[in-house]
């Protein structure tokens, strides 16, 4: 049997064996010298007894379920689960709690007894604070069981078209477009030289359903149904119109395992004042996509481009690590040397270390080279040596995005950006299972090299409305699907190209076939007739860091 | 030999008994790729890594003298996700192979694994 000797282990022994001669040494005369006895700190709540304000820690909860699995789960860890209580469940939510949240000292201490429903005192341990604008501060509190976190989680490949759609309008007369599609998959693919599907492509029926007007709950559910195949091989007809076409057309797509492809373009742009590189980079999340944003990075370098268009206008984050490795070969080593990308900032609680983990709290550097994902570690990554670069936002511009824009900002690297007011996500979480529940909860907030990370308004370009938001230089452009990605007459890559010119923005223009924002796709969610997404199997839907109203606009 | 090592040799040298060490590791490097192989050590990074499903990062090109673990895949929610990989340097005396993490120095038997001492061509 494997056997771990750890150098925790020598030092242990190093301690005893140091604390046996230093007793020796401090004992004389056969007593031991001892100072005043302290006075005894209050008593400890017993078990699951409620004193206020006194916590046990989570560890003398946790497992201690009023349900047990036996066995082991899909990854196949065997289930921790002792007997317990209802009461134990809820004491250790309360004891994590205090532990990890980020706003421990706003949550009120309510006496777990009085619950018959973990999930409803868990709704409770959150902060009732509200930002300035009158919006909850904590908008990303939830759960769901862990069996269905594990299966999505190990889910590499899902049935799908290959498709992310948007809405122009969500009620009737509906207006739903695909935004892009992934690369050599049902939705791109092509017939007679035409995708079944491309970026402005309008879906006007599905299986002889009317997508456009239709209202009853029958055809909405068998609409949602087949927009978001389940199996492998679903197939369904669709009645589609390409964009700037007054002709119609009919596809089949049969579902297939679709992975997420992240750099989906990668190009240099010649102009009279240098070449641009444009990257359209759509997740930080797959392991894969260390290697694809090096790999289109290297092509950039040695074209030797002299400025960077980054399109993360559908860039929900992932991997705070990758955004790093970004961020470093947008600046090179000697921006960012010895600077720190990205530090979470806990609970005030927490001192230096990392309550979750109960490990160490070390900044996040700008990596500079691979770190094992899909590059090898200590592989060196190539570098642009920018001092500014052009981000092209939406949105659904989320989370390690959004850290790429501050911790690049952090360093004094001038960030442009072209769009429209990211979504505002500085914030983080460990995903922490109990019982067979998954909760997350606020845990850290990403600050840059400035200590800086206030932006749950999110950036806004310097000539939008900020309504809060942490306005940098740059021009709103309303994304519109009419026009190809990547092409220098997409209106945010063409302003991009303008702004970098002459330091202008174009002239705004509402477009016909700009897409809903989060907020307007959720309102018209609301008032039921709108087109809605399977709903992720979470209590409270859309309180995650990003994915339900990814999903609900470029959902696929 | 590590600085904790001698610390601890030099605190029960004090009481006198000081035990004998065995041969300091050595850089080693896995040249056996074989599923045999393989799954020695994948067994021996699930326990130190406290978790079934192993899954092997990028490596450098062989022969490689550390092993990449990569984190569980994130959830869908996980956005602003810290994950990392966990690195192991691999480590012989010559008998038994070792894998030490490189982050924390934990050092760890691996039953059944074959490696080479770096240098060693045997």
């Amino acid at each position: 049997m494997t056997s771990k000797i750890s150098h925790k282990w020598i030092a242990t022994t190093a301690i005893i064996a140091g604390a046996a001669i230093l007793t020796a040494c401090s004992v004389e005369d056969g007593s031991s010298i001892v100072s005043s006895p302290l006075p005894l700190p209050p008593p400890p709540p017993v078990g699951t007894t409620w004193q206020q304000g006194n916590f046990e820690n989570s560890s003398r909860f946790e497992d201690r379920c009023e349900v047990v699995r036996t066995g082991t789960d899909i990854e196949g860890n065997a289930f921790p689960d002792q007997a317990g209580t209802l009461a134990d469940e809820l004491f250790w939510l309360r004891s994590w709690t205090d532990e990890t949240y980020l706003w421990r000292d706003e949550v009120a201490d309510q006496n777990p007894n009085n619950f018959t429903d973990k999930l409803v005192y868990f709704d409770e341990l959150i902060t009732t604070a509200l930002t300035p604008n009158g919006d909850p501060k904590d908008n990303f509190h939830f759960s769901q069981p862990t069996a269905d976190y594990l299966e999505q989680r190990n889910s590499v490949a899902t049935p799908d078209y290959g498709a992310y759609y948007s809405f122009i309008q969500n009620t009737p007369p509906r207006d739903l477009r695909i935004s892009y599609t992934e690369p050599n998959t049902p939705a791109s693919d092509t017939i007679g030289g035409v995708a079944n599907l491309s970026r402005g492509t309008r879906i006007l029926e599905i299986d002889g359903i009317d997508l456009v007007n239709s209202t009853s709950t029958a055809d909405i559910d068998a609409l949602n149904a087949a927009l978001y195949p389940s199996t492998n091989g679903e197939s369904h007809s669709f009645l589609v119109q390409d964009a700037g076409s007054n002709t119609t057309r009919t596809i089949t797509l049969a579902a297939e395992p679709i992975s997420e492809d992240p750099v989906q373009l990668s190009s240099v742009i010649n102009t009279p004042s240098g070449d641009v590189g444009y990257i359209h980079f759509t997740t930080f999340s797959p392991d894969v996509s260390e290697q694809e944003i090096r790999d289109a990075m290297t092509t950039l370098s040695n074209a030797g481009v002299s400025d960077l268009v980054l399109d993360l206008r559908y860039n929900g984050g992932g991997l705070l690590a990758v955004a790093s490795q970004l961020s470093y070969m947008i600046a090179g080593s000697a921006q960012t040397s010895n600077e720190t990308f990205a530090a979470l900032q806990f609970h005030n609680q927490a001192g230096n270390g990392n309550p979750v983990t109960g490990g160490s709290n070390n900044p996040t550097p700008f990596y500079s080279t691979g770190l094992g994902f899909s590059v090898a570690s200590g592989a060196s990554l190539p570098t642009l040596n920018l001092n500014r670069v052009f981000i092209l936002s939406t949105d659904n511009t989320c989370s390690a995005s959004e850290s790429v824009i501050n911790g690049l900002r952090g360093i004094d690297v001038e960030v442009i950006l072209i769009g429209s007011t990211t979504c505002g996500k500085p914030y983080g979480f460990y995903p922490t299972s109990n019982c067979g529940e998954t909760y997350y909860t606020i845990q850290f907030q990403g600050v840059n090299d400035k200590g800086f990370g206030d932006y749950a308004a999110g950036f806004a370009p310097q000539n939008a409305s900020s309504n809060g938001s942490v306005s940098i230089p740059g021009c709103f452009v309303a994304d519109n699907l009419n026009f190809q990605l990547g092409t220098e007459t997409e209106p945010l890559l063409a302003a991009a190209l303008q702004y970098r010119v002459d330091g202008t923005c174009p002239a705004f223009q509402s477009s016909p076939t700009q897409k809903m924002t989060s907020a307007e796709a959720q309102k018209s969610l609301k008032s039921g007739v709108g087109l809605h997404i399977e709903t992720p199997s979470v209590n409270r839907t859309n309180m995650d860091l990003s994915t339900p109203n990814t999903k609900w606009e470029q959902g696929r | 030999m590590k600085p904790l090592s001698l610390l601890a040799c030099l605190s029960i040298a004090s009481l006198g008994a000081c035990v004998s060490q065995p041969e300091p590791p050595t850089p080693a490097t896995l040249t056996d790729t074989s599923d045999e192989n393989i799954v020695a050590l994948t067994s021996a990074l699930a326990i130190a890594m406290g978790r079934a499903n192993i899954k092997l990062g990028a490596m450098k090109d062989a022969p490689a003298t550390q092993v990449t673990v990569l984190p569980p895949p994130r959830g869908k929610y996980e956005m602003n996700s810290p994950a990392l990989p966990t690195h192991f340097d691999i480590l012989t005396n010559g008998r038994e192979c070792w894998l030490i993490q490189q982050e924390t120095g934990e050092r760890f038997e691996a039953p059944g694994l074959k490696c080479t001492a770096m240098g060693d061509g045997s």
